[in-house]
């Protein structure tokens, strides 16, 4: 129970502004929900720390009055007796907690209070428990996401136990995923009979929990309001009172915004983009552009990588790909000059002592200029104060004037608008519409009010991927409404992983890594006997030198310790080789396997987006240029530097001034090395992203050659193809020339270390400083380590190359898999309903919102113009993609809940192509069900009226279908997928424009062989030709999306315009007849 | 707005350090010890810049400690930053952990003297504070000395004696020296940015 | 430089006490101001690594033992051959004598941040009655040197699009500005966060008067015990020895 007698504050002190509230007389009952709102500045954020007292003995200033919440004088009492009955959280999830892990800062309130440890387990077993916070036990604070850093403030403090609960601001840096959780937190927290008082902006999402809404202004309370005579609220009077919209579907486009830009020159555009951080590729975005003048908004769930986007864009972080302004490509420090982002902690790009002279900064703009940018910004009156002592608002608006001062084309801003009222929003919208005109800005951003005040055009990023860029007008506008208001799944933020460089791979060797380890061993060890030869010479040279005859009972040891050396270096060697080899190819195998499992798990839809040619790529090369680093880099280059380490050694013991220059040497030829790595990875992106595009256009060029030809486009189609092995040559070579001049220099200094050790050594024997024993020994060892050097960097180019293909590969697959449950068909019948079915594809949404049931053994048309959607509906059926919005269920069961297997048993999908397996006919038909005896099959494939012409074909039902394929007529084709429905026998069947090819001759018995498939089935057709569905039992007429009518054909036709239409034409094409033909 | 002059306040003024006091002098002792790595680590690429690290971080860092005691206000934000650059900087140099905490006693003992109240005492105590940077290279003075026994042993007795002209001792004073100096030239620019920035902003 | 400040210790084979990795520390730091060379020390040092092993990082240990053992085989071979050119032997020395001295110290300290949680090393601290107003700095250097790191990074960024530099050529040719524009935006941030943290902290009961209790279970067993005397006989049977043979060294 909180109550405040005539409380009134200022804020002293040497910070005090002097602000504060007044005359306060508040009552707040136990277990209620009240929110705080109103303008900035009106007090809310004061009222919540006089309730927990850091006002006054944290922020000091002057209080009338008394505070008191329960028995306890808040006022007076102290912060540590004040903690135990007020919990706070923060409005920054940032800057709130005190500990480095997350399970310590759950337990720090239990810690200061000095509870026992077995009661703070019990506590903080019921946070986890009640908040669900499993996945985000033991995690370092620092990598999770700001909803989760939120959800933690808030089980901290539901740890600690108080009676009342404060939080200022928690949505205000949130997503819409993390606001969903924040109010289910609160709902708990409600229900435990807790009070709570909240001081918010964003209204809509407390409207069914908060009891009461106390409106305050310029330190008054002004109105309280009961949450439905809030809601009875028209939005003029809200907006007058500074308050923000209290229900998402009543959001409205702003009509001011005018005319949305299209096409003319983008002002940018990327092709390729890709940035990697850590071990995992985060960016992949295939092409982009922005139209000029545009105000783009860039929505998105937290960590998909909108950040890292922008950041790229603005070349602030290293990335792939080639990015264009204004047409011209740009290297990142270019676009760092052209660019600017507003941060969300603005506190960051304040450098000045005063506003006017940071408008100046670096910026070659008159002092009038600058003034009249201020002015316009309606910061006129602050010239000349400090920035840092500016509110949130102001210092964002210094912010954007630097940014017009210094001339910058693109202004990227974060998050701008999430601490603003209203008023705030509504103004900083405005700027950006009057800025349109020479500047084109990107907002990363939460916030759906401001979106409809201003935007032009929306981009949705998903997993760093674009799921679609729209332009805003009501369609775009209905779009986004629901993505804010759709449901989101719950999803933790992965644990950052920080593998080195054989990390990666040796993460899918699983139990071969001891294969790996143990070739390594056994090279090394080979390597080693490798080079003890070389003492055995010396003692025969040292003999020479000494004068001393050399026979062959003297030489005999040292000719044994060659043969033996030479013999178990070849041993080691090559059982170390078979060891490598049977680790690399399991390796490759466990890497295929887990990427087929994922493939798997994709929509069908995805699948084929991805094309053949990328998959196969996939797949074949890409896993077997892996093989040769696996097999080959790690154990042998292991072994291949640890040989020259060791001699370099052994070579110090011997003389170490020549180990000394020769260590010289090799510094300077690794230090080469390496500045061709770093200036090589700066282009493997842009050269993948070619090679891959060199491989799509071949395989393009190859399948449709046959068209080309027909429709004699060689001449284009050619130039197309010439134009992409250019592309990727250029790339190449571009790659190479930077690589090159440092190739060629390392390449010289480790096979030459002797050019340089020679005649040092030389002056050093002369000079009688070293024996020349010792110096031919020394060059002896130099010999060896040049060589294996060399092997050595030659393989090493390939880790990081195959570090990125391997990112590469997991991000091609890393799109959400298909949403299946885990559940049989357990529907009560075969009928299927969509519900409020929405569904987007690319840019396009192409299913806005179908409702429609499919009774059971009915049969059901889909009709419309081409683009209306009708094949969309049958492929989702077959759960081909999952649906944006809405619910497909079957006798009840929706799609989500059964596996991929029980819904493939229950749906046949007959479409007008055919795939023909490398099989028999027999076997072809036998795929409808696997477990049919032969006589099933071919009892099917008389019914589907294609018994007949399979017989005449040379062996029957044995021909291989390669053959037969090419052969058979597009009717011919169409009977066989009939037979293998018919003998799938699955409850529902789906007809994709199934009698497309209806020849004449056997259009008879094409129809016997539906009306067999049909019987007592649930039927969805999808047709072009209205004759054939004129005696369905329902037809839907769909038009762009959505759905225009539903009935029978006599009903269609007197109720429907559309249908009317269609019907004419289709009737009128029936009468076609040719010239000098015979009708059918 | 309702604004209104605030004459008094009701604030715990006393000199015992609070835990609001320790969670800056921590926060801060963060920021110092942070700047001063990158200080040291970014040129001790060149060696001679290596040994002028007392001189470049009292450059560098002196804004930071002024920040810091006058933030707090009170006895013990500088021993505080001392003894955490004392556990980061002289680790496992016994010794020179001790002259460290020494030096930052003695930056106490000067801002004492100024009863808090004196700007310029809070300045100068930074002089005082700054010869810490000259503790992590103790060992090397002890261990010369012991290099230079071995040095005599193997090398012969005229060879130590060239040695000895680079004597530790006057390493040592140099480095003092360079610490005083780039205490004082930091100071100069910590009460320039104080007055220029944190002043007019309002946060000190 | 990216200090993994979260300490894992969740693949250890046993779990230390972090006053015994205070411990070896100190024993590090005693043994390095006698010695630098000889058997004794490459002991240590396996002693060392081998306490780092069992703690979860048997990796680190092995690569640390292994950069020891050359370092030292290097510099007896360097003293050994003798040669020419003295001034060049005497750098050679002097650098492997640093990496000596102070490899044993860097492990131990590795040891304490890298497989220690923050939370353990606090309770460890606090249960040694160490006085609070030093525990809470401690704890606030930690906390806060990622969100340095963090703030410097968006400085860097921000000052890309300003066309202010940080690099050798700015700080000489105009120094003053360079110092200015480094520290004015990263003092102003972390301050603002400063005060938050404090506000945050203190609302939610931390006192300094008031004694807190530990979640975290720091206890000493019976590995801590025999590590810390194994660690304590090592350093004063060096200590002994080197004085008793006086300054030559071993």
């Amino acid at each position: 129970m909180i109550r405040f007698k005539n409380v009134s504050f200022h804020y002293g002190g040497e910070q005090g502004t002097g602000e504060g509230v007044d005359n306060i007389d508040l009552t707040i009952g136990t277990g209620e929900v009240v929110v705080l709102c109103g303008p900035s500045g009106c007090g809310k954020t004061t009222l919540t720390r006089l309730i927990n007292g850091l006002a006054p003995h944290f922020y000091p200033g002057e209080l009338e009055g008394e505070v008191w919440v329960d028995s306890l004088c808040v006022s007076k009492a102290s912060l540590t007796e004040i903690s135990r009955l007020v919990g706070s959280v923060f409005q920054n999830p940032k800057s709130q907690f005190f500990n480095t892990d997350t399970t310590g800062e759950l337990v720090f309130g239990c810690e200061n209070f000095g509870l026992e440890r077995d009661e703070i387990k019990r506590r903080l077993d019921k946070t986890v428990g009640d908040m669900r916070l499993d996945a985000l036990l033991g995690r370092n604070i620092f990598e999770l996401s700001g909803g989760e850093k939120q959800q933690i403030a808030c089980g901290s403090v539901y740890t600690a136990r108080p009676e009342v609960f404060v939080l200022d601001e928690p949505s205000s840096n949130l997503d819409k995923k993390a606001i969903t959780r924040l109010h289910e937190t609160i709902r708990r927290i409600k229900e435990s009979g807790k009070t709570i008082v909240i001081s918010e902006h964003r209204l809509y999402y407390l409207m069914d929990l908060a009891d009461r809404f106390v409106y305050l202004d310029d330190g008054y309370i002004v109105r309280s309001f009961v949450p439905d005579e809030l809601k009875k609220l028209p939005d003029t009077e809200l907006a007058s009172l500074g308050l923000r919209c209290i229900d998402l579907h009543s959001l409205m486009r702003n009509p001011l915004i005018g005319e949305i830009p299209h096409g003319g020159k983008p002002v940018l555009e990327t092709v390729d983009l890709s940035c990697n951080r850590g071990s995992s590729q985060i960016l992949d975005i295939d092409r982009m552009s922005f139209p000029a003048n545009s105000i783009i908004a860039m929505i998105g769930d937290n960590g998909c990588g909108k950040s890292t986007l922008t950041e790229s864009l603005c070349g602030v972080i290293p990335s792939g790909g080639s990015i264009a302004f204004d047409g011209v490509y740009l290297t990142d420090k270019e676009r760092a000059k052209r660019s600017f982002l507003v941060m969300q902690d603005v506190n960051r790009q304040l450098f000045s002592d005063s506003v006017i002279e940071e408008v100046m900064l670096n910026a070659s703009v008159s002092r009038e200029r600058a003034e009249q940018v201020l002015d316009s910004l309606g910061l006129g009156e602050q010239l000349d104060r400090h920035p840092a002592s500016l509110s949130g608002g102001q210092k964002q608006r210094v912010a954007i004037a630097s940014a017009v001062c210094a001339g910058k084309e693109i202004l990227f801003y974060d998050e701008p608008t999430s601490g603003l009222d209203r008023g705030g929003m509504e103004r900083f919208a405005a700027i950006l519409r009057r800025m349109q005109d020479t500047v084109t800005s990107v907002i990363i951003t939460h916030d759906p009010e401001l979106i409809l005040q201003c935007c032009t055009h929306i981009l949705h990023v998903e997993n760093g991927r674009i799921l679609g860029f729209y332009p805003l007008n009501d369609e775009g506008a209905a779009r986004m409404r629901w993505y804010f208001l759709s449901e989101s799944e719950e999803s933790t933020s992965k644990r950052r992983e920080k593998l080195g460089m054989f990390g990666k791979v040796l993460q899918y060797a699983g139990q071969w890594k001891k294969y790996t380890y143990i070739a390594a061993a056994l090279m090394i060890v080979g390597a080693l006997c490798s080079a003890v030869p070389y003492l055995g010479v010396y003692t025969l040279i040292d003999r020479v030198l000494a004068g001393e005859p050399v026979n062959l009972s003297a030489a005999m040891p040292a000719v044994v310790m060659v043969l033996v050396f030479g013999v178990l270096y070849a041993i080691t060697y090559t059982v170390g080789l078979q060891f490598s080899h049977s680790a690399a190819y399991h390796t490759l195998e466990n890497l295929r396997i887990s990427l087929q499992e994922k493939l798997e798990k994709q929509p069908l839809g995805n699948v084929q987006d991805l094309g053949t040619g990328a998959v196969k790529k996939l797949f074949g090369d890409d896993i077997e240029s892996i093989e040769l680093m696996l097999a080959h880099v790690i154990p042998e280059g292991v072994a291949n530097l640890a040989v020259p380490a060791v001699i370099l050694l052994v070579l110090i013991a011997v003389d170490w001034q020549m180990a000394l220059l020769t260590v010289i040497l090799l510094g300077f030829g690794f230090s080469a090395s390496r500045q061709m790595y770093t200036v090589g990875m700066d282009r493997m992106g842009s050269y993948f992203a070619a090679s891959k595009r060199l491989n799509n256009t071949i395989i393009e060029y190859v399948d449709g050659m046959e068209v080309v030809r027909v429709f004699n486009r060689e001449g284009e189609s050619g130039k197309h193809f010439e134009e992409s092995v250019n592309g990727y040559r250029d790339f190449a070579l571009a790659w190479y020339k930077v690589c090159w001049p440092w190739m060629a220099l390392y390449g010289s200094l480790f096979s030459n270390v002797v050019l340089y050790s020679l005649p040092f050594g030389a002056l050093m024997v002369v000079m009688g400083y070293m024996p020349l024993g010792r110096y031919v020994l020394a060059l002896c060892l130099s010999f060896a380590i040049g060589p294996m050097l060399m092997r050595t960097l030659a393989l090493i180019g390939a880790i990081p190359q195959v570090n990125f293909k391997i990112q590469a590969l997991e991000k091609t697959l890393d799109r959400p898999p298909l949403k299946c449950g885990a559940a049989e068909f357990e529907g009560t019948d075969h009928s299927v309903r969509f519900k409020e079915v929405r569904f987007a594809y690319k840019s396009d949404e192409v299913l806005k919102g179908i409702s429609f049931t499919a009774p059971e053994g009915k049969m059901t048309a889909l009709v419309g113009e081409s683009g209306s959607g009708k094949s969309t509906i049958a492929r989702l059926l077959s759960h081909y993609y999952d649906v944006s919005a809405g619910e497909i269920t079957i006798g009840g069961q929706s799609l989500r809940d059964m596996t991929l297997d029980a819904l493939n048993r229950e749906v046949a999908y007959v479409s007008q192509e055919l795939f023909l397996f490398n099989k028999s006919i027999l076997e072809n038909i036998r795929v409808g069900n696997p477990d049919a005896s032969d006589e099933e099959v071919r009892e099917a494939a008389k019914r589907a009226q294609c018994d007949d012409f399979i017989l005449r074909l040379p062996q029957g039902y044995d021909t291989p279908a390669g053959l037969a394929g090419s052969r058979l007529s597009g009717g011919q084709r169409q009977r066989i997928a009939f037979a293998r429905v018919l003998l799938k026998d699955a409850p529902i069947i789906v007809l994709d424009e199934a009698t497309a090819f209806i020849d004449p001759e056997n259009e008879q018995k094409m129809n016997e062989a539906i009306a067999d498939i049909i019987s007592n089935k649930t039927v969805l057709v999808i047709a072009h030709k209205l004759s054939s569905i004129v005696s369905a039992d329902k037809i839907i007429v769909l038009r762009k999306g959505k759905i225009a009518a539903e009935g029978t054909h006599e009903e269609l036709l007197g109720t429907s315009e559309d249908y009317r239409r269609l019907w004419a034409a289709s009737e009128e094409s029936r009468g076609w007849v040719l010239k000098g033909g015979k009708n059918t | 707005m309702a604004r209104k002059e605030v004459t008094q306040t009701t604030q715990q003024s006393d000199k015992k350090l609070r835990t609001k006091d320790l969670i800056y002098a921590g926060a801060f002792g963060a920021v110092y010890i942070v700047l001063m790595l990158i200080v040291v680590l970014g040129t001790s690429a060149i060696p001679v810049l290596y040994i002028l690290a007392p001189f470049t971080v009292g450059v560098v860092c002196a804004t930071v400690y002024e920040l810091c005691v006058l933030k707090v206000h009170k006895f013990g934000a500088a021993l505080i930053l001392g003894v955490l650059f004392a556990l980061v900087a002289c680790s496992g140099n016994v010794l020179g952990m001790i002259l460290a905490i020494a030096c930052a006693l003695a930056a106490e003992f000067i801002i004492m003297a100024g009863h808090y109240k004196s700007r310029k005492m809070f300045l100068l105590s930074f002089l005082a504070f700054n010869l810490n940077m000259v503790c992590p290279y103790t060992m090397l003075y002890f261990h010369r000395d012991e290099f230079m026994a071995r040095s005599v042993s193997f090398y012969g007795q005229d060879y130590a004696d060239q040695l000895a002209k680079y004597a530790a001792g006057g390493l040592a004073f140099i480095q003092i020296g360079l610490a005083l100096a780039g205490a004082a030239v930091g100071v100069l620019i910590a009460s320039g940015l104080i007055s220029k920035h944190f002043e007019k902003a309002g946060i000190i | 430089m990216d200090i993994s400040l979260y300490g894992d210790d969740s693949k250890a084979l046993v779990h230390f006490d972090p006053r015994t990795k205070l411990f070896i520390f100190l024993a590090c730091g005693v043994t390095s101001m006698y010695t630098y060379s000889g058997l004794y020390i490459l002991l240590f040092t396996g002693a060392v690594c081998a306490v780092l092993a069992l703690s979860g990082k048997p990796w680190l240990a092995l690569k640390a033992f292994f950069a020891f053992s050359v370092a030292l085989y290097i510099k007896e071979a360097v003293d050994h051959t003798g040669s020419s050119a003295p001034a060049v032997v005497l750098i050679v020395s002097v650098l492997t004598t640093l990496i000596l001295y102070s490899l044993p110290t860097i492990l131990s300290i590795v040891l304490i941040v890298q497989t220690t949680r923050i939370s353990q090393f606090l309770s460890a601290l606090s249960a040694m009655h160490l006085p609070v107003n030093a525990v809470i700095p401690i704890a606030m250097l930690f906390r806060f040197i990622p969100t340095v790191q963090d703030e410097w990074n968006g400085i860097r960024k921000a000052m890309a699009f300003r066309g202010i530099s940080v690099n050798f050529s700015s700080v000489l040719r105009h120094p003053w500005r360079t110092i200015e524009y480094v520290l004015v935006p990263l003092l102003f941030s972390t301050i603002g966060v400063m005060e938050e943290l404090a506000a945050a902290a203190l609302a939610r009961g931390m006192d300094i008067d008031v004694k807190r209790s530990s979640y975290e279970e720091v206890r000493l067993h019976a590995a801590d015990y025999i590590v810390m005397s194994i660690f304590a006989a090592l350093a004063s049977a060096i200590v002994i020895l080197v004085s008793s043979k006086g300054a030559a060294g071993i």
